[in-house]
């Protein structure tokens, strides 16, 4: 027994320090906010495309809960003791992650942030822009809505979540400008939960008849409105806009739940990133802003959208 | 199997604290012979950094499940303190009385729980229930969901500063408590109170225990040392979270058990606690070592749990056997 043991401490000591002999590929970590799902599924697969194109190895972490930032940066962490050459992350809070991209630059590792960065970290900013997307969304929603009196929510992933913020604080001036007598019934937040956000919008409506429109900035608020509109039967007098460009979500649209989706092109977005660690490692330089545009899709637009874009509907 | 080695797994096997430490060695030889990034010195001190967190709490939980209680709003009382205390900075208050304050408030949450649960016999499942959606309730309208920042340098490094370069602070805190803890535990008078009022109750009450200030007091220590947690969490991340416990109460508790103490009460180890929030803290970084999706984290964790209560039961049949 004890020369097993003996054995078996020798062996692990000697994979332990054994030198990798074998040339890696470059090590690319993708860290987003959550585990799959509308946008970050989509991202996940635009990340992995355009490192199998490049030769590179992928790795797509998240966190066990859906926006623990504090699990984000640990992920970061993990992913630099990996031996990240390359580190894609959402910046949600600058402060919380200035630390652990202190270290990545210390280690020569590519930052890039996923929609949202941290100037003299990130080399440069990959996604929507939260200014345009937040007026994009008022524009849409002005345009569906005609003469008619826009009484609206927004539902967002959290309340404390300051992209989000900008977004919901940009859609809210940019509808005063478009429909001065809109009225903004309420925000809400459903921690990415459709049951959660489609409870929500069901008691706001019951405490707001007037309300006759949602806008979304969570994925799952645009499931969740759908899922509500589709239980009150109120798809003629109640405009529901999603966001993102996931199956359920063009599925919800093409069936009426839901009047238009503003896709946010998360593929577009995960690739995107991952070329721009193939630029730097090129020697070019990077705009900061590399913003990716939005697509409003309406339900004649669906199936020609996800057939382009390889997005299963059945 | 012969005599000889039928004692060398009696004996490992004796220990309370095997149900952590079991699945801990497997899963480092595991990684070891993957990864030998695993066993680089910063990956180390991160695993050991986010145990710190979990330890400065479990270490009282161990206490309070010693004797028989729970807390599900531990981690409420985490993102309270991080938020007394963050506001008082920004307010201009001096970092000690900030963190005094912190402590204070809980303290407070410590104490409606315990006296409701133990004055007044509320079950402390919904009690601590209700109180964590109070508290981040209360969180919420206080701070409209926004995290706090721009701290002072002083607080910041309480909980960024590497001793040696190498060896974050709450490690060093944790540690502290930690062996407080254990002392406490298995060498003071209050350690043996607490462990008797877990076994029986009425027993200890007949032998003169005041059970009622046992176990107040035990409630007491675990929201301060939450709320402690959390004002060093705000000074390691240089934020304050609103959010930033949230969660962490199954992670902590989880950590306590499976470390070898008794949910029933009577039976508690800080060893086995500190081996238990290693175990839960090095799961994660364990799977991104070994290449396990994202997608399956969720599951493995809950695996390994799940292991170590089995390894856990099989251990007591054998001892009993």
């Amino acid at each position: 027994m004890k020369k097993m043991f003996a054995l078996l401490l020798v062996l692990v000591l000697a994979l332990a320090v054994t030198p990798a002999f074998a040339e890696e590929p470059l090590q690319v970590y993708g860290v987003s906010v959550m585990a799959g799902g509308a946008a970050w599924g989509r991202f996940e697969d635009g990340l992995m495309a355009a490192c199998e194109e490049n030769g590179w190895e992928g790795h797509y972490l998240a966190p066990v809960n859906a926006n623990d930032y504090t699990a984000m940066v640990q992920l970061c962490e993990t992913a630099l003791n990996n031996g990240a050459d390359a580190l894609l992350v959402a910046v949600t809070e600058p402060t919380l992650f200035e630390e652990v991209l202190a270290r990545a630059k210390a280690q020569n590792v590519i930052i890039i942030g996923l929609c949202v960065g941290l100037e003299g970290y990130t080399e440069c900013v990959v996604g929507t822009d939260p200014i345009s997307l937040g007026e994009n969304t008022a524009i849409a929603l002005a345009e569906l809505a005609g003469d008619e009196q826009i009484n609206v929510t927004s539902g967002q992933t959290r309340l404390a979540d300051a992209t989000q913020n900008m977004q919901v604080g940009a859609f809210e001036s940019k509808l005063a400008e478009l429909a001065p007598d809109a009225v903004i019934v309420d925000r809400f937040e459903c921690n990415s939960n459709a049951s959660t956000a489609a409870d929500k919008l069901s008691a706001l409506y019951v405490a707001n008849p007037e309300l006759n429109a949602c806008v979304s900035f969570d994925s799952y608020v645009g499931v969740g409105a759908a899922s509500f509109v589709g239980d009150y039967g109120i798809q003629d007098k109640f405009i529901a806009l999603g966001i993102d460009d996931g199956a359920e979500i063009l599925t919800a649209v093409k069936s009426g739940t839901l009047d238009a989706t503003i896709a946010q092109q998360w593929f577009e977005i995960g690739r995107q990133s991952v070329n721009c660690v193939a630029k730097k490692l090129a020697g070019e330089t990077l705009e900061y802003n590399q913003g990716v545009p939005t697509v409003i899709i309406y339900p004649d637009d669906v199936d020609a959208y996800a057939a382009e874009n390889g997005i299963d509907l059945t | 199997m012969s005599k000889q080695k039928k004692s060398i797994i009696k004996s490992i096997l004796s220990m309370k604290e095997s149900g952590a430490a079991i699945p801990l060695v497997i899963l480092a030889i595991v990684v070891a012979c993957i990864n030998r990034n695993f066993f680089g010195i910063f990956n180390l001190m991160d695993i050991l950094r986010t145990a710190s967190f979990y330890l400065m709490v479990a270490v009282p939980v161990t206490f309070l499940m010693s004797a028989g209680g729970m807390d599900l709003s531990l981690g409420a009382a985490t993102s309270l303190g991080g938020v007394v205390c963050g506001t008082l900075l920004k307010a201009g208050v001096s970092i000690p009385v900030a963190i005094l304050l912190a402590l204070l408030t809980g303290i407070v949450v410590g104490l409606i729980n315990g006296v409701c649960i133990v004055r007044f016999a509320l079950p402390p499942f919904i009690l601590t229930l209700g109180t964590q959606y109070c508290v981040n309730g209360i969180i919420n309208v206080w701070t409209n969901g926004l995290s706090t920042t721009n701290f002072p340098n002083a607080y910041v490094k309480l909980g960024q500063y590497r001793v040696g370069g190498i060896i974050p602070m709450p490690i060093i805190y944790a540690l502290v408590i930690a062996l407080i803890g254990y002392v406490l535990l298995q060498h003071t008078k209050f350690g043996r109170k607490v462990l008797a009022i877990g076994g029986n109750q009425e027993t200890a009450r007949l032998a003169g225990i005041n059970v009622i200030g046992v176990r107040i007091s035990t409630y007491v220590c675990v929201s301060a040392m939450a709320a402690l947690a959390g004002v060093i969490y705000g000074a390691r991340f240089a934020t304050v979270q609103p959010a930033i416990g949230t969660g962490t109460e199954m992670t902590i508790m989880a950590s306590v058990i499976v470390g070898g103490t008794s949910m029933a009460g009577g039976v508690g180890t800080i060893i086995g606690t500190s081996i238990g929030c290693v175990l839960l803290a090095m799961i994660t970084n364990v799977l991104i070592m070994l290449g396990v999706s994202a997608y399956w984290q969720s599951f493995v964790f809950g695996l390994i749990l799940i292991l170590s209560l089995f390894i856990d039961r099989y251990r007591q049949r054998l001892l009993k056997a």
